[in-house]
């Protein structure tokens, strides 16, 4: 895998840079963390790779007659075909691009919000503040697929796989939320900042110049961690059949796909390949996560989910 | 607020369940009245797009939305709250949850959800009748 | 001991639980894009024929006067009839048929995940930053990162379709009949006394059991270790090793028991995501529980087994947090009852 090549030519300056830092010095010697890292640059590499390479149109069409059905993994096929003839290898390649795509934009839609009720809560504080993260707490304590599947019904099926992109969003608000709004109330309190506030500082600029750089260490733990969720959850709808078309190359669909029509007649491939990148993928965030965490605050207990 | 350098309750010495700020009678109505203004006002703006029927029609579901989920909670948080804060904490530290906190925010959201599908209904009877 | 009266409090806090979760599925269902009245007629009939169907079930009407009638409905258990998934059948007699299914294989997974994962987060928290500390808390990241709908089609393949030892799908084998008297399969035969039929229904769920239940033990053993480190950190646990209080076994039961709180208080919580995996593994083993039945309502807007299915869900889930706030009573002193 391309992956291989990534550890052996960073700088070493960089390294020795980094090293400098307690929390990347403590994570740079996680082995574990590590892997993390080289899985999750793996499968961004190929998500760029796929998306300049492949025509998604090649992708999505019926391959009858150019290549053969249900062929096992060959030289010539790496992960086999499907039954509609389309060879899997570039269609599990460019579902690294969906994953990363509709990742990204679940993780930095729910930061935003989360941002958002994060630093009222901690400005206003009282009745406003205790709403806010009440609401945050009950909706963090349901299980985040069930929630999604309620959710994911208020918007129109036309959206296609944004429909459980905007339903996960909803879902991983709360965990930002609260992570800002821990370190936004830290930064408040700071003498220094009342200190601001006597100059005449304005409310927004208080808030941006303040609060949001001290949150960046916390948001970004938070994302690392729900990144890997929200790529299992997003294939786990599209799975269920909410979101993504019949045809497109997402690994769920995928997935659900080789499920249905391929595992009993014996063609494993079309569901074996998704799956395996799409648990590596989230493996990796998952031990990132971990490791980041650990280096943070190793007392910090393992969360739900 | 001497001493606050914040308006959050943190640095003051008030809890978030002082008796002094839970709901009485007056609270109580001023939640209503801000969920019906809610209520008013998203009707309002809906009725030239969707006319009467459908803006009254999306202000009382969201209404109804609110209350159902302010009474569902305020009776988990009620039912289960001891617990709830061991989960919490579970969940990732920094949340200060307590029974009669939550028990007052839930409360807070049923009452303006209360006040909103109410006023929903009233502009729907006016404008659509019954 | 949990008093009456303290029992008693919590089960009437169900009522108002199940009428705000009742308006909450009512109000996300109006405010959904769908048209049920479309989707009844079918995608082809006639905007007359469309209009009709509208009306008959009174979807004309204002909004709140449905939710004064369906709030009337719910308090009946009667949630009208099935639009699409079985179409003309009520729901409540859908649910009834359904439901156990699914708790039978909830059980067995929770069952499974504690059975396994309880001993392996013990082991990796007094073995802690040992070899097999760091290959049980691997391997329970691994069982977090591989989603149950890939797992699951792996075991399939390995065992049904290479191995052939395990069937692939469903509860029991098409052979045998079973008259359903409490739904739960495995019970059913053993109280017709059809021991080859429990061997078979017994196959049929290992798969299923087992998938759910890596999930399960992944998340409890990462929990327990964590709970039981910060246990075996407090002092007390040294204070009373050092004083020479019994043997080392008593200092671990001590222990075991405080590690066990916050454990067993996140099982409640941890009931949510076992049923949300319940619908993965469903799908994936073609078992037709309450989880697939909630995924085919919602993706053909099937209204009133959606609501009813949401409900029932509710309902375990405050049943379970229910019990687990009882046991968390007993087990720790300081709640007042």
């Amino acid at each position: 895998m391309s992956t291989e090549t990534q550890t052996g030519t960073v700088d070493r300056g960089i390294v020795e840079r980094l090293r400098a830092s307690p929390f990347l010095s403590q994570l740079l010697s996680n082995r574990l963390a590590i892997t993390g890292i080289v899985l999750i640059l793996g499968v961004v590499l190929i998500a760029i790779y796929a998306r300049i390479t492949y025509d998604l149109s090649d992708l999505l069409a019926t391959q009858f007659g150019t290549n053969p059905s249900e062929a096992a993994p060959s030289s010539e096929y790496l992960f086999g075909t499907d039954g509609q003839a389309r060879d899997i290898f570039p269609r599990v390649l460019y579902g690294a691009w969906y994953a990363v795509l509709y990742g990204t934009v679940t993780v930095i839609a729910s930061t935003f919000l989360g941002v958002g009720l994060g630093i009222v809560a901690a400005y206003y504080g009282d009745l406003t503040d205790n709403v806010i993260m009440r609401t945050m707490d009950v909706l963090l304590s349901f299980p985040s697929l069930l929630l999604a599947l309620a959710l994911v019904t208020i918007f129109p099926e036309e959206l296609g796989l944004w429909r459980a992109v905007g339903a996960l969003t909803l879902v991983y608000t709360p965990r930002f939320a609260r992570v800002v709004r821990g370190a936004a109330l830290k930064v408040l309190e700071d003498e220094y900042t009342e200190a601001t506030k006597a100059l005449g500082a304005t409310d927004p600029r208080l808030l941006i110049r303040h609060v949001l750089p001290n949150c960046l260490a916390p948001i970004t733990v938070q994302s690392t961690l729900n990144y890997g969720l929200a790529i299992i959850d997003i294939a786990a709808l599209s799975f269920l059949g909410f979101g993504a078309s019949p045809g497109e190359p997402t690994w769920g669909m995928m997935l659900s796909n080789g499920v249905e029509f391929g595992l009993f007649s014996g063609a494993w491939w079309w569901s074996f390949f998704p799956g395996l990148l799409l648990a590596l993928t989230v493996l990796g965030f998952n031990l990132l996560g971990d490791g980041m965490r650990d280096a943070l605050d190793p007392r910090m207990r393992e969360t739900v989910d | 607020m001497t001493g606050c350098a914040t308006r959050s309750t943190r640095e003051c010495e008030r809890p978030l369940t002082d008796r002094d700020i839970r709901p009485s009678g007056r609270t109580v109505g001023r939640w209503i009245g801000l969920g019906g203004l809610l209520g008013l006002v998203v009707a309002g703006v809906l009725f030239p797009v969707t006319g009467a029927k459908q803006s009254t029609d999306t202000s009382f579901a969201l209404g109804v939305l609110l209350f159902g989920f302010g009474v569902a909670t305020w009776g988990g948080a009620v039912g289960f709250g001891d617990s709830m804060s061991t989960v919490q904490n579970h969940l990732g530290g920094e949340s200060e949850w307590s029974r009669e906190g939550a028990r007052q925010a839930f409360a807070v959201l049923t009452w303006i959800g209360a006040g909103w599908a109410g006023t929903a209904v009233v502009a729907s009877i006016l404008l659509v009748g019954i | 001991m949990v008093s009456k009266r303290f029992v008693l409090k919590r089960l009437l806090m169900l009522f108002p639980v199940l009428f705000g979760v009742a308006t909450v599925v009512f109000a996300i269902l109006h405010l959904s894009p769908g048209d049920p009245a479309v989707v009844i007629a079918g995608e082809r009939a006639s905007q007359e024929f469309v209009n009709q169907v509208r009306a008959d079930l009174g979807l004309d009407d204002p909004l709140w006067q449905q939710y004064v009638r369906f709030l009337g409905e719910v308090a009946t258990f009667d949630f009208g009839q099935s639009y699409q998934v079985n179409r003309g059948v009520a729901v409540s007699q859908i649910l009834t048929d359904r439901l156990p299914i699914t708790i039978e294989l909830a059980l067995l997974g929770q069952f499974a995940g504690l059975l396994f994962g309880l001993p392996l987060g013990i082991l990796s928290a007094v073995k802690q930053d040992t070899w097999t500390d760091h290959l049980s808390r691997v391997g329970a990241l691994s069982g977090i990162s591989i989603p149950i709908y890939w797992s699951g089609p792996l075991l399939i393949l390995l065992f049904a379709q290479f191995l052939g030892v395990l069937p692939t799908s469903g509860r029991i084998g098409s052979a045998y009949f079973v008259e359903p008297v409490t739904g739960l399969i495995l019970v059913d035969t053993l109280l017709a006394g059809n021991l080859a039929a429990f061997q078979s229904a017994v196959i049929h769920l290992l798969l299923p059991v087992v998938v759910l239940g890596i999930y399960q033990m992944a998340l409890l053993s990462r929990m327990m270790r964590s709970s039981m480190v910060e246990v075996i950190r407090q002092d007390y646990m040294r204070t009373a090793r050092a004083k020479g209080q019994g043997s080392k076994i008593t200092v671990m039961k001590h222990g075991l028991r405080n590690a066990f709180i916050p454990v067993i208080t996140v099982i409640g919580i941890q009931f949510g995501s076992l049923l949300g995996g319940a619908v993965l593994t469903e799908t994936v083993f073609e078992i037709n529980g309450i989880g697939t039945l909630l995924v085919d309502a919602i993706n053909r807007s099937d209204y009133p087994v959606v609501q009813g299915t949401v409900l029932v869900f509710a309902v375990l889930y405050t049943l379970v947090n229910l019990g687990v706030d009882l046991t968390y009573s007993v087990l720790d002193p300081r709640i007042e009852q």
